[in-house]
């Protein structure tokens, strides 16, 4: 084995390579951020629904966070026909979220929506959301611009080698905030530090694969234009 | 107001040697010495200069403008990965002749750090480098994508990427032997550590 030292190179002789090199970012995750435009109706909608709720901690999870009766299966899509200027807003932003990928499906459905309530100590543990293609996120009232919600590096080989990050990554959000993500995302919400209540609007989608044009992203190969 | 946050990429750098005459005339030196031979439980992939991967060429012949110039472009690729190069080495480094109908199958190389590979002869058409999807997830999920990149390149291009992302070679359909330097960069643990 040969040892190679790293002071060989200093920044100036950097500055000596042709201008001939780039870097190909490959296998983004791409995560859909917005902001709704209909935010006064949105809230309002929510709050009427909040005010009627009653918040539970999910067996299943231990005293982490409070869910609504929405999160049983047995009420699942009850929740978008409560809110439905959300659902409308909600559309919209996945049909630009799906021109952004590329992807030209327009079946879909909400498979399952609820809302989650952290108050002070609580947290999410790191979970995906697997089976579902699109999930996502609405945040009826947080701290704002507190960093608590984060993804998981998808690429486990990241983990492995110091050079590349495979850690989390925090998106900036506050009140009014939507995100859209890969349903098979790992993510998580760190322990909830402030008084204020932090409460939000989850949701799955699902498209229909059973579809006579098939999707774009389907070509299963692409090439770099060096 | 909307945007796309792409999140969890995975770097590949690319770019064409500086010293291309020197460095060929390095490889050209070394090929002189070697007698390829395939892997035998590969079956008829390709050849190796040490199918046993037991002695690196590095080791066994000399390169000092080739390292120079991969000590160069990885000090670009790491700044790019906001990455500090310290102490490294080259766990292992071979040539690989690919002749008609040869074919790299998909592989990773373990726990290497940085991986690299030099094209000393090829043709442009065929004989391409391809990368895995690292999320295995997205092929799962029809609005992601979770298959095969390709990456062409040519006589005298470098490419760096991580060692543990999994890739290929596309089969050589010319008359044109495919001849490239491969290597493996690994760094001193130790020098990153807090003492």
């Amino acid at each position: 084995m040969t040892y190679v030292s790293g002071e060989s190179a200093e920044n100036p002789v950097l500055q000596t390579l042709s201008n001939s090199w780039f870097v190909e970012n490959l296998y983004p995750t791409p995560i859909y951020c917005a902001e709704v435009s209909n935010f006064d109706r949105i809230q309002k909608q929510i709050k009427s629904v909040i005010d009627r709720t009653k918040f539970e901690y999910c067996k299943g999870f231990g005293d982490t966070h409070k869910l609504s009766p929405h999160f049983a299966a047995s009420n699942r899509q009850y929740l978008m026909g409560q809110i439905p200027a959300f659902t409308q807003e909600l559309r919209m932003h996945i049909s630009r979220y799906c021109r952004e990928l590329n992807y030209s499906n327009t079946q879909y459905q909400f498979t399952s929506s609820w809302m989650t309530l952290f108050e002070k100590g609580d947290y999410a543990h790191i979970h995906n959301h697997n089976g579902v293609d699109f999930s996502g996120v609405y945040y009826y009232n947080k701290e704002e611009y507190v960093e608590d919600f984060f993804f998981e590096s998808p690429v486990e080989g990241a983990k492995l080698s110091s050079a590349y990050y495979g850690g989390r990554i925090y998106p900036s959000t506050k009140t009014g905030s939507l995100i859209i993500f890969p349903g098979w995302l790992y993510h998580g919400v760190d322990k909830i530090e402030s008084d204020i209540k932090r409460c939000s609007v989850s949701f799955n989608v699902e498209f229909n694969k059973f579809v006579d044009n098939y999707p774009i992203n389907i070509i299963n190969y692409k090439t770099v234009n060096v | 107001m909307s945007s796309i946050e792409q999140l969890f990429s995975t770097p590949v750098y690319v770019t064409k040697v500086d010293k291309f005459d020197s460095i060929q005339q390095e490889i050209t030196s070394a090929m002189e010495t070697i007698n390829f031979e395939m892997n035998p439980s590969w079956g008829q992939t390709h050849y190796l200069s040490d199918p046993t991967f037991e002695e690196s060429l590095f080791t066994t012949h000399d390169f000092p403008i080739f390292k120079e110039e991969i000590d160069r472009n990885l000090k670009v690729y790491a700044k790019n990965l906001n990455f500090e190069v310290k102490k490294y080495i080259f766990h292992s480094s071979w040539i690989a002749l690919f002749e008609k109908g040869n074919y790299g199958h998909i592989h990773n190389h373990g726990h290497s750090d940085i991986s690299g590979v030099y094209y000393y002869s090829r043709s442009e058409e065929d004989g391409h480098i391809f990368f895995e999807s690292p999320v295995d997830a997205a092929s799962s999920s029809l609005p992601y994508f979770g298959g095969n990149i390709t990456i062409p390149g040519t006589t005298g291009t470098l490419l760096l990427f991580p060692g543990w992302l999994r890739h290929g070679i596309r089969p050589n359909v010319t008359d044109i032997p495919r001849v490239s330097l491969s290597f493996d960069i690994v760094f001193d643990r130790l020098a990153y550590s807090e003492r």
